[in-house]
């Protein structure tokens, strides 16, 4: 992710290495990269699934997407997302979720059309690395075909904090 | 995105300030309390870390590294010290360190599973492939989940990889891997993809191709199954797959490689029967030049949404016949005119550059002025003002532009000018960029704005005048209103 441009992308988060190589470890199914013919790195997906069952919390999580700017208007976005979502399925998953930015306006009408809606807002989610203030999150949900009543997104009606999220 | 902080959230309130002082990069501070927090706590294993964490930042090596051991003698076994030592240990560059830390704190919790979690991780980081094997093992005992007997077999052909004794490997690191997994797969506990590729991979390495292409052909295999069985020996690759996926490059790479090493081996298909378990193969020119303008004439026939793959194909292909001086290559059509196709239909996005600059070579080098005068002809520019520069009318018209200024680029012309043309051409290019500005007045701080690379353009060729002549060139004067991070 270094040598390519979508880490330079100021909204993208860079991560150290070692929480890559978890991701890989763990989840190497939902970890996927789009190349193009050229080989240049056009963008990439890193997902995970976790939650109860029993609770029928179970389900995919985006942690990070990102399109290189020279890849951009291509749908690249929307096929990584079709394609974890598949995945979480597959896994019997009742609803995929992520955390994005409340000023990435870009970003979160983005998922809007992808058919994610906001479940809740998370009170300083982001942590300023100078000083400046945290930032919120949005987290937005969008069912599966397991979750028949579509119970997992019916938004809250609080904001949390970091600290009361599963 | 996930939130970012590699340290996870402490429950010990008081060490959370020193924490937030280490990640925003100011360790004086982070010492100080840290000194604090012992003087009243002088046991709070996890502040000495965290001081000493802030000491190896500001250069101090050695002390930082004292204090860190005095906390690692005693093997720590709370998630706040453990986590502490193996960032420090990292940054020092020394992870045979958090092997003995883990090993330790296994030694004393056995029980752990994120102990033995991490035990892996650490061997994993000096490649230390036989603990590794037996941490995956034990994590399996703990909990039985797949991804640690897997990690287990991994190691396993790990050791296969790295052995010096080539026997070795053959006679008892992948056989005992393969077995395995076979123990797997008959209770039926396979479960991800991944796995079933880990198999493949060690039945390619026993040579055991048959076995192989069974694997992959039968109930384990999944969407994997083609890529994986063309690869090996037999090199068929059947056309039904190539339609179902849409615009995978890999696709059509494999189809190219697996066609000529067909014809090279004068493969023929079978009198009767299938050509392959999965369908039809294709191991003649004549098929692959009916099958490219096949998938063309799909995408032809599209309203909307095209996609750029067969077109670049069709490329791909031309290049490979002309490199075994195939005369067929020119039934495909003249590159110069298939590429000044393509950038009619995708000119307006940023990939076409990447894509185009693949194909260059393509062209003669007596077709390249031709061929970017025949692209600026189709971009549609509005009249030249008074410092006659014509300048796009909207974003699309711009990015078109710079594609064929990108590609010019690429082809050497603009080096091939002299001071005065550079000269010429910076100014040009600094006022397409700030024209282009206009265009991005919504645009929020965080994008690109859609001349930027104009200005980019305009830096190289400043530098390269500079590499040519030694002058600067007023370089340094800075461009005005520009936001360009």
């Amino acid at each position: 992710v270094f040598s390519s441009h979508s880490n330079l992308d100021p909204l993208t988060e860079t991560y150290g290495i070692p929480f890559y190589l978890q991701y890989l470890a763990h989840w190497p199914e939902y970890f996927i990269v789009a190349e193009a013919p050229g080989g240049e790195l056009m963008g990439y997906i890193m997902g995970k699934a976790e939650g109860s069952v029993a609770r029928e919390e179970w389900h995919g999580h985006v942690t990070a997407l990102s399109v290189a700017p020279e890849f951009r208007r291509l749908g690249l976005a929307a096929k990584l997302m079709e394609m974890l979502e598949e995945i979480s399925e597959r896994k019997g998953g009742f609803f995929v979720d992520l955390f994005v930015r409340v000023s990435n306006q870009v970003a979160v009408n983005m998922y809007k059309q992808l058919g994610y809606s906001v479940y809740r807002t998370v009170i300083e989610y982001y942590s300023a690395n100078n000083g400046e203030p945290d930032e919120d999150a949005y987290d937005m949900r969008k069912a599966l075909s397991r979750d028949t009543e579509k119970k997992s997104i019916i938004p809250l009606p609080h904001p949390v904090r970091p600290e009361d999220i599963e | 995105m996930a939130a970012r902080g590699h340290v996870q959230d402490p429950n010990d309130r008081r060490l959370r300030p020193i924490y937030d002082y280490l990640d925003n990069g100011n360790n004086k501070m982070a010492i100080q309390q840290a000194d604090k927090l012992l003087k009243k706590h002088k046991d709070l294993h996890c502040a000495k870390v965290l001081k000493a964490i802030g000491l190896q930042r500001t250069g101090k090596q050695d002390e930082a590294f004292t204090l860190a051991q005095e906390v690692a003698v005693l093997e720590p076994t709370d998630d706040n010290s453990l986590q502490a030592l193996t960032i420090l240990y990292r940054e020092m560059h020394r992870p045979e360190l958090v092997t003995k830390l883990y090993e330790a704190a296994v030694r004393k919790v056995p029980t752990s599973e994120e102990y033995h979690s991490h035990l892996f991780m650490a061997y994993a980081r000096v490649g230390e492939y036989k603990k590794m094997q037996q941490a995956g093992m034990a994590l399996y005992k703990i909990v039985p989940k797949n991804p640690y007997y897997f990690w287990s077999v991994m190691s396993l052909v790990m050791q296969s990889i790295s052995a010096q004794d080539e026997k070795l490997s053959q006679t008892m690191f992948l056989p005992l891997a393969e077995r395995m997994v076979e123990k797997m797969v008959k209770e039926e506990k396979i479960e991800a993809e991944a796995e079933v590729q880990l198999y493949f991979m060690i039945l390619e390495r026993l040579g055991k191709y048959v076995e192989a292409l069974e694997v992959v052909q039968g109930p384990l295999g999944g969407e994997e199954k083609t890529l994986c069985s063309s690869k090996e020996n037999s090199g068929l690759f059947p056309l039904p797959e190539m339609r179902s996926i849409p615009d995978d490059w890999q696709f059509y790479l494999l189809y190219f490689d697996s066609l000529f090493h067909l014809i090279d081996q004068s493969w023929t298909p079978p009198q009767e029967g299938a050509h392959s378990a999965e369908g039809e193969v294709h191991a003649s020119t004549a098929q692959a030049l009916s099958f490219m303008e096949d998938r063309i004439a799909t995408e032809e026939a599209k309203e909307s949404k095209h996609l750029r793959g067969p077109y670049l194909a069709r490329l791909e292909l031309i290049r490979r016949l002309r490199e075994r001086s195939c005369p067929e290559a020119q039934q495909l059509g003249e590159p110069l005119e298939l590429m000044f196709q393509f950038f009619v239909k995708f000119g307006d996005k940023p990939c076409c550059i990447t894509d185009l600059k693949i194909f260059l070579d393509l062209l003669t080098p007596d077709q390249h002025v031709q061929f970017i005068n025949r692209l600026m002809e189709a971009v549609p520019l509005c009249a030249p003002g008074e410092d006659g520069v014509a300048l796009p009318g909207d974003t699309r018209a711009l990015q078109r532009h710079l594609c064929v200024t990108q590609l010019s680029r690429s082809l050497g012309q603009q080096h091939a000018l002299n001071t005065e043309g550079k000269l010429g051409l910076i100014k040009e290019l600094k006022a397409h960029y700030q024209h282009g500005l206009q265009f991005g007045k919504s645009c929020l701080k965080t994008e690109l704005q859609f001349s930027d690379m104009y200005c980019l353009m305009a830096a190289h060729v400043y530098v390269d005048l500079w590499l040519e002549t030694g002058d600067v060139w007023g370089f340094w004067t800075p461009n005005t209103s520009s936001t360009t991070p």
